[in-house]
């Protein structure tokens, strides 16, 4: 059986690495990375081309890119909420309000008003 | 357990539950009365109907939830649809939501019933006033002459005519108010309320504020504390201001009243809360706007504009870290937003949070919370039913939503189940992601796609024989399902059923000649068997599945290769040569590498000089060119067992070399590493690349010439860390881990985490009994070379 496809996080953005934004072309892409190589070859700076050389691997071909695409952290869009406050707030409902508390609307007890059941 | 319960049983009689239920009512014990009361019927009770009733009236009143209470209501009157106290009590509690028509809807019924008592009227008169808040006292017919008194103050506020409240207030006033509470009190608040009303606020505040908070019953003493600290605010005090309501929502909840009373308090907070709130946010103040978010969630939790502005400065924080690399920083963050959307409704979606979660759980390598996540994800997406209703629903132009993140919606599902699926492998746990599919295929049997993944998380979890036969079932619905059939194929070939492999292949072939996947797998099949081929000592065998091979791929540097070697086998040094000049002819380096390591491997030296030659005058030669060709003569210097590529091109272990054999190759291959060395201006470049060929078949040379790089480059963490690794593969441990303690101590003054890292994985592995040696970072780049680097 074949061994499992590797998972490959993304772990870093392969965009900022090479210089470039998301909205960057293939030809672009292309160019930055070879520049980079060049300026960080494996012979002189084995860290750096490695790293170089993972963030082009991760977007040289449509499927790859798509997939790091995908996979690059995104801020959240907080939902934009009325701002007209859900509870009441007129001066109206206020004063009645105060005046409920004289009436019988809160009241818990009502034994008055139970009834016997008879068999 | 209550004595009339004693004979409660399964086998009681009707009789006795009767008298058991009963009693309990008497007792008040609702649910026991409610239960045996259940089980009988009219002809065993007669007055069941207001037996049951008076359970659920009861229960009602039991209850200080309103919904819960109108339900028992509900009830109650589905029994004694006529009795106008249920009504009665159904009006007060729609009054208490705020439900003014049910409320006055479930009065006027009660009133009709005949059902009447004292204070209807007042509840009344202020459903008619919140309705039309200029109407006089003399039109509202229901209110008695106190009541109508008691009212003065209101009605006169809500018209507008505060101007008789200012003074000290009228005597009568006080009559109608039958309260243990003060009267004085009452009309003093009314009085500050008429100074607020008349925009004075300075003297609003002071009579306000010369109110005790006892003096009043709770629910006015709130509605004091809301206006005095509007007075403080609009005089430009908001701290006092907060004070008041922070206070007066304490007491609010102490005292249990009505939730609306408690939200209006908390809405006046909150209003002078956000524009802080905002501009923090806006001011890129994430911190900030986080704990002044969690300050004032505490005084209204589930305020959902609040809620958002805490999961903005959550997400902020976490993008910042994000946007660093810091996934250990950015993790508690996006963890706070994923508990805070659990915890509390607040709307919008929160696919992106999900996401992102998933995200850092798999850079984190915890791989069973990142399939938690993705999980989530796939839950927080459209169902495919819903999907398809709403676009039935809309207009047929209207194009269906699409998934976040520019993908169709089906395409981005199958791609986050196929991360879901990768992340419970990585777990341990292929069986979960299965499960996961099944339940979505049995609501979605014609769903080919989803079992096609299926398919391939059953292989993943080495259910072979489940993923054929759903491949079969992909195949029974839709014959022309090409990838299921190539799918199937490559099982087969694992199987090394080559038989059927070939003939699914070609079926795809037959109907589809230019199918990429099918050509592809046909290649790898017939690749795959000519090496097996070559295994099993039959070169002709293994020439024929490469010559078809070739036909089908002629681009394939490594078939040409692979046919040229059998040729050579097979003694047809002539059609070998045809081959090797085809892959000379893409001008790679990797292909003259292949084609001199192939001479040299069949030692014909005059050939793999004129490969050499040939490179030279193509000006493809470099110090990795040379080391690579000395590595090759090198490999000739061990018996055949040692090599690494002989497996690779299916070659039989050889006769033992003899020394003059070994010392010619090895004067070859020291020449070449001269001209390694050479090819290069750069003395550490061509090192380095000789270093890079050389470790992994030569170590013990490799040693040599790192030794001499260091000597060059002693403080370059990066070369040391080589060093340690090959003194460590020579059996140099103590050396070894002298180096790299150097190199560590280096490594961490420079700040290269990523070299460190590289350092403390090598530093475990020294460690370590058998000692497996990660070589990949002393050969960067060089498995797939990118040749048209130097074009």
């Amino acid at each position: 059986m074949k061994p499992p496809e590797p998972l490959q996080p993304l772990g870093f953005n392969p965009y900022t690495v090479l210089g470039l934004t998301p909205a960057a072309t293939e030809a672009e892409i292309k160019q930055a990375y070879f520049t980079l190589v060049r300026a960080h070859p494996p012979e002189t700076d084995p860290m750096g081309f490695k790293r170089i050389r993972a963030a082009y691997d991760r977007l040289r071909t449509p499927e790859k890119r798509r997939d790091t695409d995908l996979l690059l952290p995104q801020p959240w869009q907080p939902y934009a909420p009325s701002e007209v406050p859900l509870v009441d707030t007129s001066w109206e409902r206020d004063l009645i309000t105060a005046m409920e508390a004289f009436t019988e609307l809160y009241r818990r007890d009502y034994r008055e008003d139970y009834r016997e059941v008879e068999a | 357990m209550p004595k009339y319960a004693k004979s409660y049983s399964a086998t009681a009689t009707n009789a006795a539950r009767k008298q058991n239920g009963l009693a309990a009512l008497r007792h008040n014990h609702l649910d026991e009365a409610l239960t045996n009361f259940q089980k009988l019927t009219a002809q065993d009770f007669p007055n069941l109907p207001n037996a049951l009733a008076e359970v659920y009236f009861r229960k009602a009143l039991n209850t200080t939830d309103d919904f819960q209470q109108l339900e028992h209501l509900q009830a109650a009157l589905r029994q004694t649809p006529k009795d106008g106290r249920l009504y009665y009590h159904q009006g007060r509690c729609y009054q208490r939501l705020g439900n003014r028509k049910s409320a006055e809807s479930a009065y006027a019924t009660a009133q009709e019933l005949g059902y009447t008592r004292p204070g209807v009227g007042l509840l009344r008169a202020l459903l008619t006033l919140l309705k039309k808040p200029n109407t006089t006292l003399e039109k509202l017919a229901e209110l008695t002459p106190e009541e109508r008194t008691q009212l003065t103050p209101l009605s006169l506020l809500l018209r507008k005519q505060p101007q008789s409240l200012l003074q000290a207030p009228e005597a009568s006033w006080f009559a109608g108010y039958k309260t243990a509470f003060k009267a004085e009190a009452i009309t003093t608040f009314w009085q500050g309320l008429a100074h607020y009303a008349n925009h004075d606020l300075a003297t609003a505040a002071n009579i306000l504020n010369g109110i005790a908070p006892l003096a009043l019953p709770a629910a006015m003493d709130a509605i004091r504390a809301l206006y005095l600290g509007q007075t403080q605010l609009a005089l430009g005090e908001p701290a006092q201001a907060q004070t008041t309501w922070q206070s007066a929502l304490q007491r609010a909840t102490k005292a249990h009243l009505p939730h609306r009373l408690i939200e209006r308090l908390q809405e006046a907070l909150i209003q002078t809360r956000l524009p802080n709130l905002r501009a923090l946010l806006a001011a890129g103040q994430w911190a900030e706007a986080l704990r002044a978010a969690d300050a004032a969630l505490t005084e209204a939790p589930k305020d959902f504009r609040l809620l958002n502005t805490k999961l903005q400065a959550l997400d902020q924080l976490a993008q910042v870290a994000l946007a660093q690399g810091q996934w250990t920083a950015a993790l508690p963050h996006l963890e706070a937003m994923r508990d805070l959307i659990e915890n509390a409704l607040v709307p919008g979606t929160h696919i992106p949070i999900a996401r992102n979660l998933a995200i850092v759980y798999e850079a984190l390598e915890r791989w069973a919370d990142a399939a938690d996540a993705w999980h989530w994800v796939l839950e927080m997406l459209p169902t495919r039913e819903a999907k398809r209703k709403k676009a039935a629903a809309a207009a047929p132009e209207e194009a269906p939503p699409a998934a976040p993140f520019g993908l169709p919606l089906a395409e981005y599902r199958q791609w986050v189940r196929r991360r879901l699926l990768l992340n419970y492998q990585r777990a341990g746990d292929p069986g979960q992601a299965i499960t996961l599919y099944k339940q979505a295929i049995k609501a979605e049997p014609d769903d080919l796609e989803l079992r096609f993944e299926l398919a391939n998380a059953l292989l993943a979890n080495d259910q072979e024989l489940a993923a054929r036969n759903e491949l079969n079932r992909i195949l029974e619905r839709n014959p022309q399902h090409h990838t299921a059939r190539i799918k199937l194929a490559e099982v087969h070939m694992q199987r090394n059923d080559w038989v059927q492999a070939e003939a699914l292949i070609d079926q795809v072939l037959a109907t589809a000649p230019g199918n990429l996947e099918a050509q592809q797998t046909k290649v790898e099949m017939l690749r795959e068997r000519g090496h097996t081929m070559l295994d099993w000592g039959a070169p002709e065998e293994a020439k024929r599945m490469f010559t078809q091979a070739v036909a089908l791929a002629p681009q394939d540097m490594e078939l040409h290769i692979s046919l040229g070697d059998v040729e050579l086998k097979l003694d047809h040094p002539e059609a070998a040569q045809s081959q090797f000049e085809t892959v000379l002819g893409f001008n790679k380096v990797a292909g003259y590498i292949a084609v001199f390591e192939s001479w040299v491997w069949h030692k014909d030296e005059t050939k793999a000089r004129e490969v050499l030659a040939r490179a030279e005058t193509a000006g493809l030669t470099s110090p990795a060119f040379y080391a690579q060709a000395a590595a090759a003569c090198y490999d000739m210097t061990h018996d055949a067992d040692a090599m690494p590529f002989a497996s690779f091109f299916g070659l039989k272990p050889r006769k033992k070399k003899t020394q003059t054999e070994i010392d010619h190759w090895s004067q070859w291959g020291a020449a070449l590493l001269k001209q390694a060395e050479t090819a290069s201006p750069n003395p550490t470049e061509a090192l380095q690349a000789i270093v890079a060929q050389l470790a992994q078949r030569h170590p013990q040379l490799a040693l040599t010439y790192i030794e001499r790089l260091v000597a060059l480059k002693p403080n370059d963490p990066q070369v040391l860390l080589e060093l340690a690794l090959l003194q460590a593969m020579n059996n140099q441990r103590r050396p070894a881990k002298d180096t790299l303690k150097k190199a560590l101590k280096l490594a961490r003054a420079s700040g290269n985490t990523l070299l460190l890292e590289e350092l403390e994985k090598l530093e475990e592995a020294l460690d370590m009994p058998q000692f497996g040696i990660p070589n990949f970072f002393l050969n960067p780049g060089a498995d797939d070379f990118e040749d048209d680097f130097f074009q």
